[in-house]
């Protein structure tokens, strides 16, 4: 009979805490990490009338090689929605923040400000961690009067879109592509060639799931609809 | 409309005229805020205007300068040629150890060593705004590797998280400690925190 092989115990004391650490291929950490400086947290519109614009978003980020994170990801429900998005902010390095329902809707005309108070999250992330550990990226639709609600926003200087995946998409890639961080980024207009592709398998992919996927399976999704 | 923008840190303000004014001399025009921009002017949209409308975009790198200004140039310079306004970007890159940030890795890019170098620069330069048509930038192998592979080791991730249902980057935040009430009413304090308190010690 084959005597198992022992691997002596002395020998693994010797690692150090920290290398032990990095051996264990646990979520979170060592190998497996989600580092902040590959995670783009997404702060936009979650309704129906944004989502082909939220698709390109997560799309665009993709296919720079960066992880899109939302708050949508968690499916843990026992926590607070705030902390959820403040987690998810806090280690993400970069954050996209799209402001477009900050104006009055329904016959109350009232705006919705979770958008802004997000963003104060990033600024709040920026200011104490250093300009190095966070920076954004502010949309907004154009001729969108931000200022006059938010005139402390004055020279951060937003990228402006029409509401079309055509305009939204060449602005996010320009971003991320001048990162520090970056990667090979494709052109915007490859991205959206491949636009549908993606559109169509999330689609299929919230067919499979009765409408509601994973957040992991619809990156899994995105990531192999990358144009070449 | 200039022929070149040239896009340089504020350290690199002497290289950037040295540059233009070896352009001069071969007869192209070439555009840096310094000579550009007075007092008054509302700098950013001059700087936007010239960039948009410069047939080339040259980007002085002599490290890797993270300024605000910087990175808008980047951008409009990035947007400007993948909209077919601009022709062509160049990475000139100043001294021996000076590299291209990565969205300037697919360019063709000139390194300047000493001062006679600008001259060969502009030389090159001028022949690649003779030359008519766009230039495309194609992509390296190992770009496209690099991207799959941080991919990759994105997809394992979530993989795993998907699997064992814990957040991505949970650990990457310092952990929260429990607060528990301390001696004083009203006060709480961090659990496992020692007070500095004086010593007892009797004189």
């Amino acid at each position: 009979m084959a005597r198992k092989k022992t691997v002596p115990q002395k020998q693994e004391n010797k690692l150090s805490p920290s290398d032990q650490r990095n051996r264990r291929e646990h979520f979170g950490r060592g190998e497996l990490s989600i580092r902040p400086d590959r995670s783009v947290f997404v702060n936009c519109p979650l309704d129906e009338q944004y989502a082909p614009l939220f698709d390109a978003i997560i799309f665009a980020i993709t296919c720079c090689g960066f992880l899109a994170r939302s708050s949508l990801e968690s499916g843990n429900v026992a926590e607070p929605r705030m902390e959820r998005i403040a987690r998810a902010v806090l280690s993400s390095k970069y954050s996209i923040h799209d402001l477009s329902r900050c104006r009055g809707e329904g016959s109350a005309g009232l705006a919705r400000f979770n958008m802004p108070l997000e963003l104060g999250i990033a600024m709040g992330r920026r200011i104490l961690a250093g300009d190095d550990e966070h920076d954004w990226l502010i949309l907004v639709p154009e001729e969108h009067e931000y200022f006059r609600y938010l005139s402390d926003m004055g020279g951060y200087d937003p990228k402006t879109h029409n509401g079309t995946v055509e305009s939204i998409v060449p602005k996010i890639i320009h971003w991320l592509a001048t990162r520090p961080d970056a990667v090979y980024v494709p052109k915007p207009v490859d991205v959206l060639r491949a636009l549908p592709n993606f559109q169509e398998r999330k689609r299929q992919l919230l067919v499979d799931w009765g409408g509601e996927a994973p957040w992991a399976d619809l990156i899994r999704v995105a990531r192999d609809c990358i144009p070449d | 409309m200039p022929d070149v923008f040239i896009s340089s840190p504020h350290e690199a303000t002497k290289d950037a005229a040295l540059l233009a004014n070896a352009l001069e001399h071969k007869g192209i025009t070439a555009w840096i805020d310094r000579n550009e921009i007075s007092v008054g002017d509302e700098w950013e949209k001059k700087i936007q205007s010239a960039l948009e409308n410069a047939h080339a975009v040259v980007f002085l790198i002599d490290g890797w300068d993270q300024s605000d200004k910087l990175q808008k140039e980047y951008m409009t310079a990035l947007e400007s040629y993948w909209s077919g306004k601009t022709r062509f970007l160049v990475p000139v890159l100043v001294g021996a150890k000076a590299e291209p940030p990565n969205f300037l890795r697919q360019w063709k890019s000139l390194r300047v060593k000493n001062k006679s170098d600008w001259n060969r620069c502009a030389v090159q330069l001028a022949a690649w705004l003779h030359t008519p048509g766009h230039f495309r930038s194609e992509p390296s192998k190992e770009a496209k590797l690099e991207r799959d592979h941080r991919l990759n080791e994105i997809m394992k991730a979530l993989r795993q998280w998907q699997s064992t249902e814990e957040d991505p980057g949970r650990n990457t935040l310092p952990e929260r400690k429990p607060m528990a009430k301390s001696s004083r009413p009203g006060e709480f304090r961090q659990v496992g925190k020692k007070k500095n308190r004086p010593s007892k010690t009797r004189k």
